[in-house]
C-alpha cells in the first residue's frame, strides 16, 4: 500500500529510534492501513492501535497478544525518539512539554507523560519522559458532508452555533476540521458561499500547525491562531480578523463559556466541541449545562465510536428535539 | 658546477624555511580557531536562550557565518541532523567532529573538549544547555590561553628557525 504508507507511517518512521523503526518497517499491511496510535512506554511492551483494535508487537513486527512475547521498549528507545522528534532540540519545545504534546510535520501528534517539574505550583516542564503516544493524523475529506444540511442556516447564509459532542477519540476534531474546510471552500452544490473562518487552535490539533504552517488543508478562507488559549483567542480573532465563523476545540472551562457569551451576539457563528457521550453527562458539567439552558447552541451533534470513529448518533436542536432526516449510522 | 651548488643550496634553504613557516602558522592558527569556536558557541547560546531556535537551523546559521575549518564542523553537524537518517544531536555532532577535525589546527585536548560538548547536546532544557555551553567555552578559553603561550614560544622560533636550519645544512655540506 505505497500511497497509505506515504501519507501516514512514512512520516513517522524517520522520527522513531532505529530499533523501533526496524519493527515498524516490517508491520503487516492490515495494521499499517488502519494505524491510529503507537504507544511507547518505558520497560513496557510496544503497543499499537489499529482499526479500533489493540495489540502488542514483537521484534519482527508481528502482532502478539501476550505482553511477555512483545518487544520491550527501552529507556534508550524513548530518549532517542524524543531527540529525533524534537530535531535534537528539546529545549525548543518547552511550551509543548508543558502542554504535554508535540505536533509533527503532517499533523501527527505525540502525547507525553513523565515527571512534572513544578515551579510555585505551576507546571514548568516535564522531565524523565516515560510514555509517548504517537497519534497518526488522518484527514477524512467529506467526513462532515452528511451533517452540513442540518447545521447551515440557508436564509442567513451562515451555520448555526453548533456543538459537536462525543467521548474522546470518536472523531470530533476530524469532523470539526472537515466542517471548517467545507465552510471555507464554500458549498456550490448547496448554493452556499465560502465563509471566512477563524480557528482558535489551543492544542494545535485542529489545524496541526508545524512551525506556524497548518498541516491540514483547511481551505482558502481560514485564519489560524495557533497555541492560543481559547478564551483570549476567540475575542482576539473576532477583533483582528473579522471572521464569519469561529471554530474551536473542547470547550468546558468557565473562561471558555464567558468568552462564548461575548461571541454569540456578535453575528459570528460558533463551531465548538465538547467531551461527553450523552445529554445527561453534558448536563452534569456546570458550564455546559448553563450553555444548554440558555440555548446558546442551536445544533447539537452527537458522535460515537459505535461503528468506528465518527459514527453519527444524531443531530438535536436547542430544544433537545432530534432532527428528522439525519442519516444516522445504524 | 657552482651554479648547481648554488641552486641546490637555495632549494635546501627555501624548503627548510617553508617547512618552518608551516609549523609557525600552525602555532598561530590554533589559538585563532579556538577563539572562533568560542564565538560560535556564544552565538549558539544566544540562539538557544533567546530564540529557542532548533539545533539544525542554529548550527547551519553558525556554519554559514564563517568559512573556516571550524565553521565546517557546525555545517556538517547541521547537515547530518537534517538528513533524517536518525541521528540525535549528540551523534550528529561527534560524527561531524570526526569528519572535519582533520582540517583544523586543533590538538587532542581540544578534541576531547569538543567531544564532551556533544554529550547530551540538545537533550535538555534551555538552562541546562546554557550551562553546558558555558562550561565548554571555559575549557576552550583555557586551551586558547595554553595555545597562546605555545605560540609565543614557538612561532618566532619556527618562522626563522627553518631558514637558519637550512643555512646550517648548506654550510655543513659545502
Amino acid at each position: 500500500m505505497p500511497s497509505l504508507m506515504e501519507s501516514g507511517i512514512c512520516q513517522i518512521l524517520p522520527l522513531v529510534a532505529p530499533a523501533l523503526k526496524a519493527i515498524f518497517e516490517r508491520l503487516p499491511s492490515f495494521i499499517v492501513e488502519g494505524l491510529e496510535e503507537i504507544r511507547l512506554r518505558r520497560e513496557r511492551p510496544l503497543a499499537v492501535r489499529y482499526h479500533q483494535e489493540e495489540c502488542f508487537l514483537n521484534i519482527r513486527g508481528e502482532p502478539v497478544y501476550t505482553p511477555s512475547e512483545a518487544y520491550m521498549v527501552s529507556e534508550e528507545d524513548i530518549l532517542k525518539t524524543l531527540q529525533l522528534i524534537s530535531q535534537g532540540s528539546l529545549y525548543a519545545y518547552e511550551e509543548e512539554l508543558r502542554q504535554g504534546f508535540i505536533t509533527l510535520p503532517g499533523g501527527h501528534r505525540v502525547g507525553l507523560a513523565g515527571r512534572a517539574v513544578l515551579d510555585g505550583g505551576v507546571l514548568k516542564t516535564m522531565r524523565d519522559i516515560s510514555s509517548l503516544n504517537i497519534r497518526i493524523a488522518r484527514a477524512v475529506p467529506g467526513a462532515a458532508r452528511q451533517l452540513l444540511p442540518f447545521i447551515l442556516d440557508f436564509q442567513e447564509k451562515r451555520p448555526y452555533h453548533t456543538l459537536l459532542v462525543s467521548p474522546p477519540r470518536a472523531g470530533k476534531t476530524t469532523i470539526l476540521r472537515d466542517l471548517v474546510r467545507s465552510l471555507s471552500y464554500g458549498l456550490p452544490a448547496l448554493n452556499f458561499p465560502g465563509l471566512s473562518v477563524g480557528v482558535v487552535d489551543e492544542r494545535s490539533e485542529l489545524a496541526a500547525c508545524f512551525q506556524g504552517v497548518p498541516q491540514h488543508d483547511l481551505g482558502p478562507r481560514v485564519d489560524v491562531l495557533d497555541c492560543c488559549p481559547k478564551a483570549v483567542g476567540m475575542v482576539m480573532l473576532l477583533r483582528s480578523m473579522a471572521p464569519q465563523v469561529i471554530a474551536t476545540d473542547e470547550i468546558g472551562r468557565s473562561e471558555d463559556v464567558a468568552a462564548l457569551w461575548e461571541m454569540v451576539n456578535t453575528g459570528v457563528s460558533i463551531l465548538a466541541t465538547a467531551h461527553a457521550s450523552c445529554w445527561e453527562e453534558m448536563e452534569q458539567r456546570p458550564y455546559l449545562r448553563e450553555l444548554i439552558e440558555q440555548r446558546v447552541f442551536r445544533r447539537y451533534v452527537f458522535l460515537s465510536r459505535r461503528k468506528g470513529p465518527g459514527t453519527l448518533e444524531g443531530v438535536w436542536d436547542e430544544n433537545k428535539r432530534l432532527l428528522r432526516g439525519v442519516n444516522v449510522s445504524v | 658546477m657552482s651554479l648547481f651548488k648554488l641552486i641546490g643550496a637555495f632549494l635546501v634553504i627555501f624548503s627548510a624555511g617553508m617547512a618552518g613557516m608551516n609549523i609557525a602558522s600552525y602555532y598561530s592558527l590554533r589559538p585563532r580557531q579556538l577563539r572562533a569556536l568560542q564565538d560560535a558557541l556564544q552565538v549558539l547560546d544566544t540562539e538557544i536562550m533567546y530564540a529557542a531556535t532548533p539545533l539544525p537551523a542554529a548550527l547551519r546559521k553558525i556554519g554559514q557565518a564563517g568559512d573556516t575549518a571550524v565553521s565546517r564542523i557546525f555545517s556538517a553537524a547541521a547537515a547530518l541532523l537534517e538528513s533524517s537518517r536518525g541521528y540525535t544531536a549528540g551523534e550528529a555532532w561527534s560524527r561531524a567532529l570526526d569528519e572535519e577535525f582533520r582540517g583544523t589546527a586543533l590538538d587532542g585536548d581540544d578534541y576531547a573538549v569538543l567531544r564532551a560538548f556533544g554529550e547530551g547536546l540538545g537533550a535538555s532544557d534551555r538552562q541546562e544547555q546554557h550551562k553546558k555551553i558555558a562550561l565548554t567555552s571555559l575549557h576552550l578559553r583555557k586551551e586558547e590561553e595554553k595555545a597562546q603561550r605555545e605560540r609565543e614560544k614557538n612561532e618566532r622560533l619556527w618562522r626563522y628557525g627553518g631558514f637558519l636550519l637550512g643555512i646550517s645544512i648548506v654550510l655543513l655540506l659545502l
